[in-house]
Formats: structure tokens, C-alpha cells, sequence
């Protein structure tokens, strides 16, 4: 294809890309039948951007294209904005963490002076690359479209929404008790003060109401909106 | 010209109906239900995709991505098993809603699938 009707299809599918609804994969499916019409589209008379203007015109304006998109799968849309809060939820909670530490442990070295509790835990980082590992790439499978099993915990959640309620009110009981016993077990890299139990709770309630209470609130209040076949 | 809600409550019958005789992607599909309707059903080209993606998160078709003639990518669809069944119960509606109609208006009903 000639050169400026390449440039011509690539504003109009960076056009759409800027729609929350359309993704990669709906772009290219777009363009496919954005070219296809343009073969049919004669040679004669108009200028090669005026015919792909008229066969974008056959497709849609993008403004109707991205609502039909958002109106056919909401939780597309939904999953792909869970994806940047829980990217923004990292940035703020893991990088300034990160960064005082590795300072901290420099300035631990340049001092010669014992390692401190923050720098020195190892199943502390262990714990945060997997829970963040663990939520990343939930995140970007669901963001992406790979939504089958995800699909399915969601159906089995509406068939047992009792039973999921009392599994996240079980965690959010049974979570401090299980933290100040891990806590006890690792004590040589994380003492554990006398209170263990209230302490540990201040620590594991804080986590929990910021990040994994409104996430999994969030998914069983989608998987009871989100009308898929049972 | 059918009504714009018409064209969007045929465009799930029409699509099943259309995969039900083989593989196909969203510009053919477009282009056998222009044909099939005499250019009677005009559909915004764009609109088809989001039908077709609601229907494969059903289960009633399933896509792979292959080539097209001219080696870009390309979008295949076809019926899935549950895809028939829904096919078969959508057929026994439309009938239904004809034959109820034909018979106020003392036209031909269909006969019954």
C-alpha cells in the first residue's frame, strides 16, 4: 500500500487507540476490515486519504465503535483500570520502601555498623515480590483478555456469594493470627515485640484494608454485576 | 429499513446463523448479511465486532487469529456447540414472533423449524 495511506490508517487507528474500550487486539481486528473495504473502494476520482476516510466512515465513528466495545464487555474496561490502580498502588507503597532501603543499607556499609531490620529481611522482600508478582500478573491477564478461569471464579462466587463473603470476613479475622505466627517462626529476621498480636494486626490491617479488602470487594461486586452465562 | 433496534436484536440470529455454515470474519460476515438482505439491513461496519466478541466471552463462537489473502492478520470466527443450541432456540423465537405476526396479517407463516 502506498505510502501515505499507510499514514493515513495510522492516524485513524491511533485515533481509536486513545478509546478506553479498544484494545491491540480489536485495533488490528478494525484495521483488517478498515483494508478490507478500502480494496473495494475504486482507484478513480478521490485522493488516497479521502478513501480512507470514507471506509473509516463505514466503520464507525469512534465515539460509536468505543461505546458498542464498552457496552459488549464492561469488565474489559474495568479490568484494564484495576490493572493501573494496582500498578499506582506499587509505585506508591513498594518504590519509596525500595529507596530507603537500599540507602539505609548503604549508609549501614559506608558506617560499618550492623545491618538494621529493614534492609536485612529477606522473607520480608521474598513475601513482597510474590504478593506483588502474584497480583501483576492477575492484573495483566485480566487487562489482556485471558479471562477464563477468572471467568469461572467469578461464576462460582455469584453460585456461593455466602461462601465468599465468609472466606474474605475468615481472611480478614484469621490474617493477624497467621502473620504474628509467621512473624514468630521468621523472629530472627523480624523480632516480634511481647503484644505479638496486636501488633502484628496493626501492621497486617493496615496492608489489608488499603490493598486487599477494596480489591477483593471490588471482584465479587463485579462477578455480581457482570452477566455472563452460567 | 428495519428499525435501528430491529437491526441490533437480528444482528445475534444473523451471525450465528451465518457461522453456522463454516468459518468466517467480521468483512465477510458483513458483506453475506448485504447480500443476503438486499442491502435492506445497513449496519455500522464497527458495530459487528462488539457483537462478535460478546458472543465468543458466551461461549456460542470461538476465534482464532489466522492470515488474509494478503498475509495480514486476520480474525477467524465459528460456532461453537453451545453456539448451535443457542442458534436452535433463537430459530424457534423468530418463527415464532413471524408466524404470530403472519397470522394478524393473514400472510404465509413460516414453516416450523
Amino acid at each position: 500500500m502506498p505510502d501515505d495511506v499507510n499514514l493515513s490508517i495510522r492516524r485513524w487507528r491511533d485515533a481509536l487507540a486513545s478509546r478506553e474500550s479498544i484494545g491491540t487486539e480489536q485495533l488490528d481486528e478494525l484495521q483488517d476490515h478498515l483494508e478490507a473495504e478500502l480494496r473495494r473502494i475504486p482507484l478513480s476520482g478521490i485522493s488516497e486519504e479521502e478513501r480512507v476516510l470514507l471506509a473509516a466512515r463505514r466503520v464507525g465513528a469512534a465515539d460509536t465503535v468505543d461505546r458498542a466495545f464498552f457496552e459488549a464487555d464492561p469488565g474489559r474496561v474495568w479490568r484494564r483500570r484495576i490493572f493501573w490502580m494496582i500498578l499506582g498502588f506499587f509505585v506508591l507503597a513498594e518504590v519509596p520502601a525500595a529507596v530507603l532501603s537500599v540507602f539505609t543499607g548503604i549508609a549501614a556499609l559506608a558506617l560499618a555498623m550492623p545491618f538494621p531490620r529493614i534492609v536485612v529481611g529477606p522473607w520480608i522482600v521474598a513475601a513482597h515480590v510474590l504478593v506483588w508478582s502474584g497480583l501483576f500478573f492477575v492484573a495483566w491477564r485480566q487487562a489482556s483478555g485471558h479471562q477464563g478461569w477468572v471467568d469461572s471464579m467469578a461464576r462460582a462466587f455469584r453460585r456461593r456469594l455466602g461462601w465468599a463473603l465468609a472466606i474474605v470476613v475468615a481472611v480478614i479475622i484469621a490474617g493477624p493470627f497467621l502473620a504474628g505466627t509467621a512473624r514468630f517462626i521468621f523472629h530472627n529476621w523480624m523480632p516480634v515485640e511481647d503484644f505479638g498480636y496486636l501488633y502484628a494486626w496493626a501492621g497486617y490491617s493496615s496492608q489489608l484494608v488499603g490493598l486487599v479488602i477494596p480489591i477483593a470487594l471490588g471482584f465479587i461486586a463485579w462477578a455480581c454485576m457482570r452477566k455472563t452465562p452460567a | 429499513m428495519p428499525s435501528k433496534d430491529l437491526v441490533a436484536a437480528s444482528s445475534r440470529p444473523l451471525v450465528l446463523s451465518i457461522l453456522e455454515r463454516g468459518e468466517s470474519y467480521g468483512y465477510a460476515i458483513i458483506q453475506e448479511v448485504k447480500t443476503l438482505s438486499g442491502g435492506e439491513l445497513e449496519w455500522t461496519d464497527g458495530m459487528l465486532y462488539p457483537v462478535l466478541h460478546r458472543l465468543e466471552r458466551e461461549g456460542l463462537i470461538r476465534s482464532r487469529w489466522g492470515k488474509s489473502e494478503t498475509g495480514r492478520k486476520r480474525k477467524y470466527y465459528k460456532l461453537s456447540r453451545d453456539g448451535g443450541k443457542a442458534l436452535r432456540a433463537e430459530k424457534a423465537q423468530w418463527v415464532n414472533v413471524h408466524n404470530t405476526l403472519a397470522r394478524l396479517w393473514g400472510v404465509r407463516p413460516c414453516p416450523t423449524t
